[in-house]
């Protein structure tokens, strides 16, 4: 039952951007409330502009609206001045597509992307009436529920999430919806419905296990409390890609990533050691590219987008990269279409393939990620390339006409010296110089620098993070080693990379942490100028809990972390093992070059044998 | 410079419910993408980055509906104006509607600069004294001078009035205002009824048509 929204909707004129809480996009998908069995509200906890573009809540969308029982309505996070609004009016929190209160869904499903934004998740409960606490929760209330990459370890949000749904969530959604339906129809207590959730593949339930802590703070188990759920719970995967979405919603406001993004290939091979997104999305399946170039065509004449993104971790790495560039550009040349093809591996072969797509040029530059100016560094990162092939790749890039390039660095890496920092200047320096020898003056060399952030599930977790003193020392060398030249650099707020350095390798005692700074007025932290971080150093101090312990400690190699019984499917040992190499400056080649055992293919082995073929990158 | 053959279509159309809360720019960029969405022979500009040629009206202040709306397209292949209609209401949202299609000369001068004026009838909150509200209505139409500062820039709102009367009929009570519609001097409803003592966000505004 909607409230009436008529007495809100006026007001809304008062704020920046009323675009943002209406709906009544093209391909808003509205279905009338009594029609189906079950309602779900998908939450992506940051502003409209940055959420609608959000691939994953859209395949789900697409998914839950394409099931005749099932609808399937957005919100996102209200900005401080709609959140005003909302508190003055006493007016919940509601979806956009039929204005219903969050709190009248039977499901929430928020996405979460990345850390910063947890404070988010609470306001947007909060906002909607709903317990913030999953044990405070009743039969009334809506089941929430959680996805996405910072999943992988749940624990800092473990008090207010009722079940997170860890992997990839086209299948596994359809398994909570049919949960939830089966539950509804009995009328048993919620209780009976967290236990139902924790026994499907993928789904972990905090509440259903319990975690003990040695005296040093450190875990010492984390133990499931009800008999048949796993110890461990292992990520789901599609085992090939599903044909991609296609009617995607079209913004009514400029949005971030404003075009159709199609998925050429998920999961990665190259083993970087800093990637949690190449761990966590292993093993690579590939999109053929009869279904790429089909579902460019669709997208484009459902949407009416002028640029599409073709998206993986590695676009280099999908076999028939060649083949999918020349198709692209024989079959849309005419379109009146940019597409960009992101995450190319730095080399000047890259650089012709992107220039084959000469037609679909979009405006702007070039971009690469060495992340380290040393080929020393590079190898201990397990991301090689020799000084001269990056310097080759610059240079093919200004021979074919892009005018600029973007360049991007860590800073803070395992085993990284002053001279490590210092090489970025030079190397920028010397790549400024090639460029203008090549293009003139017109040459511009813009540098992002990012704190690296020891993540978990990579073999980077056991590494302390740089100490803050440290990395303000480094930003300064950099900063005056660039001085008078014309060379253009960003860099993450430290502080911001603190925080999220804290939150991704907090355990579940941080959730009283996250409640207080969001009780503090923390909203938006991912936000650069939102971030109010003194007031999170309060909220740690006000709880007892040095944050340091989370960031600046070097692990000890046996020691339990909090998210080791979440599994990406890729075994710790594998991962320990590949620390120790990176402690020799050993490299390891893309493993579809040579298996080395992962632990993907041992657990997946059913899923791989089901789905022969070469789009998936394991050996059969 | 060899001018590809084109055809210039002038199309009237209503923006409502949702799609108020839409600015002018978004709306530019919604029409864009909705002309792609609809398949038809759309002349597209030169240059870098090809947009489709289009001209919207008059801006719409954000939170004012209308059914009278008005939208110049260019095609470079002549379609019956059924087809184009068909064509365009499945490429719409649903809270923007065409409902009417002509054909016109090529040499027009320009929506923009053909518009003068826009017309705006205004429901008022049930609260309103229409007596009040009468009197109040004429001293402003009385007076020669009403300084006010809008973004920063001071300005002088009566000229840009051109008429006001207030409408007290059995289905409510409404004010019909016409304002001038030119670059550089457009009058704003929103600030017509602060002058006039009410709150804009009170009323529900509605524009009811384009004065060439």
């Amino acid at each position: 039952m909607p409230v009436d929204f008529t007495l809100l909707e006026n007001e809304l004129l008062r704020l920046e951007k009323p675009g943002r809480y209406v709906g009544g996009e093209y391909n808003m998908r509205l279905k009338p409330w009594a029609s189906v069995q079950t309602h779900i509200a998908l939450v992506f906890p940051d502003i409209y502009e940055l959420g609608v573009p959000n691939l994953g809540l859209a395949i789900l969308y697409d998914i839950l609206n394409n099931q005749p029982d099932v609808l399937a309505e957005r919100a996102y996070a209200p900005w401080h001045d709609m959140e005003s609004l909302l508190r003055e009016r006493d007016f919940p929190l509601y979806a956009l597509e039929s204005k219903t209160p969050l709190a009248s869904f039977d499901m929430l499903g928020f996405s979460l992307p990345y850390e910063s934004i947890y404070t988010n998740v609470l306001n947007i409960l909060d906002l909607a009436k709903i317990p913030l606490h999953g044990s405070e929760r009743n039969e009334t209330h809506p089941l929430v529920i959680a996805g996405g990459q910072a999943a992988y370890n749940p624990e800092p949000m473990a008090d207010f999430i009722d079940a997170f749904v860890i992997g990839e969530g086209e299948e596994v959604i359809l398994d909570v919806v049919h949960a939830h339906q089966q539950w509804k129809a009995c009328g048993a207590p919620r209780a009976e419905l967290l236990k139902s959730l924790a026994h499907i593949p993928g789904v972990y339930v905090p509440a259903l296990y319990t975690v003990a802590y040695h005296a040093d703070g450190t875990v010492a188990s984390i133990t499931p409390t009800l008999d048949g759920i796993p110890q461990v719970v292992h990520k789901r995967v599609a085992a090939k890609l599903p044909p991609p979405p296609t009617a995607f919603l079209v913004p009514n406001l400029e949005v971030v990533q404003d075009r159709v993004s199609i998925e050429i290939m998920r999961g990665c091979t190259r083993g970087c050691r800093f990637c949690h997104a190449g761990i966590v999305n292993r093993p690579i399946r590939e999109r053929p590219v009869e279904d790429i170039i089909a579902g460019m065509n669709a997208s484009l004449a459902a949407t009416g987008y002028e640029e599409v993104s073709l998206l993986s971790l590695s676009s280099s790495d999908h076999k028939n990269i060649v083949d999918l560039v020349s198709e692209v550009q024989r079959n849309f040349k005419n379109q009146r279409l940019s597409v960009t093809l992101p995450s190319l591996r730095i080399a000047s072969f890259s650089v012709e393939l992107m220039d084959q797509l000469r037609d679909l040029r979009p405006g702007g530059g070039f971009t690469i990620a060495p992340e380290a100016a040393t080929e020393r560094l590079r190898s201990i990162i397990n991301k090689p390339l020799a000084d001269e092939e990056l310097l080759e790749t610059v240079r093919a890039v200004f021979r074919h006409g892009w005018l600029s390039l973007k360049l991007y660095f860590m800073i803070g890496l395992p085993g990284e010296t002053l001279e490590d920092v210092q090489a970025i200047v030079t190397i920028c320096r010397r790549i400024n110089s090639e460029a203008r020898a090549i293009v003139g003056g017109r040459a511009r060399i813009s540098v992002g620098i990012n704190a690296f952030i020891p993540k978990p599930h990579t073999p980077f977790q056991w590494v302390p993070a740089e100490d803050p003193a440290l990395i303000d020392q480094k930003i300064r060398l950099i900063r005056d080693g660039f001085h008078k030249t014309s060379i253009k650099t960003t860099f993450n707020r430290p502080d911001a990379t603190q925080l999220e350095t804290w939150l991704s390798r907090a355990d579940r005692r941080v959730g009283q942490v996250i409640l207080k700074a969001w009780q503090k007025g923390a909203r938006f932290d991912a936000w650069g100028d939102q971030l109010k971080f003194q007031t999170w150093q309060e909220a740690f101090a006000e709880e007892g809990i040095d944050p340091l312990f989370y960031s600046q400690r070097p692990r000890p190699l046996d020691e339990t972390f909090p998210w080791d019984h979440i599994s990406p499917g890729v075994r710790k040992q594998f991962l320990l093992d590949d620390y120790a190499m990176s402690l020799e400056g050993q490299t390891r080649p893309d493993c579809r070059q040579n298996c080395y055992y992962c632990g993907i293919l041992p657990y997946y082995r059913e899923l791989r044998a089901a789905t022969p073929g070469a789009e998936w990158s394991c050996p059969q | 410079m060899n001018q590809p053959i084109s055809f210039r279509i002038r199309a009237t159309y209503s923006k409502t419910g949702n799609l108020r809360f839409i600015g002018h720019l978004d709306l530019q960029r919604l029409w864009e993408r909705a002309f792609r969405r609809a398949n038809l022979p759309m002349q597209f500009s030169q240059g870098f980055s090809p947009k489709v040629r289009l001209n919207l009206a008059s801006a719409l202040p954000l939170g004012i509906t209308s059914h009278v709306e008005l939208i110049d397209f260019w095609l470079v292949e002549l379609l019956p104006l059924q087809t184009i209609h068909a064509a365009l209401k499945n490429a719409l949202p649903a809270e923007l509607q065409v409902t009417a299609l002509e054909s016109v000369p090529l040499d027009l001068p320009s929506l923009q600069s053909s518009i003068q004026a826009s017309e705006f009838k205004i429901t008022l909150p049930d609260t309103i004294n229409p007596a009040d509200l009468q009197s109040a209505v004429e001293t402003f139409l009385a007076a020669s001078e009403f300084l006010r500062n809008r973004r920063g820039k001071t300005y002088n709102l009566r000229p840009l009035v051109h008429a006001m009367s207030l409408e007290d009929t059995p289905g409510g009570i409404f004010l019909c205002i016409t304002v001038s519609a030119r670059e550089g001097a457009t009058g704003r409803p929103d600030e017509v009824l602060d002058q006039l003592g009410l709150d804009p966000l009170a009323c529900a505004i509605e524009r009811t048509r384009l004065v060439f």
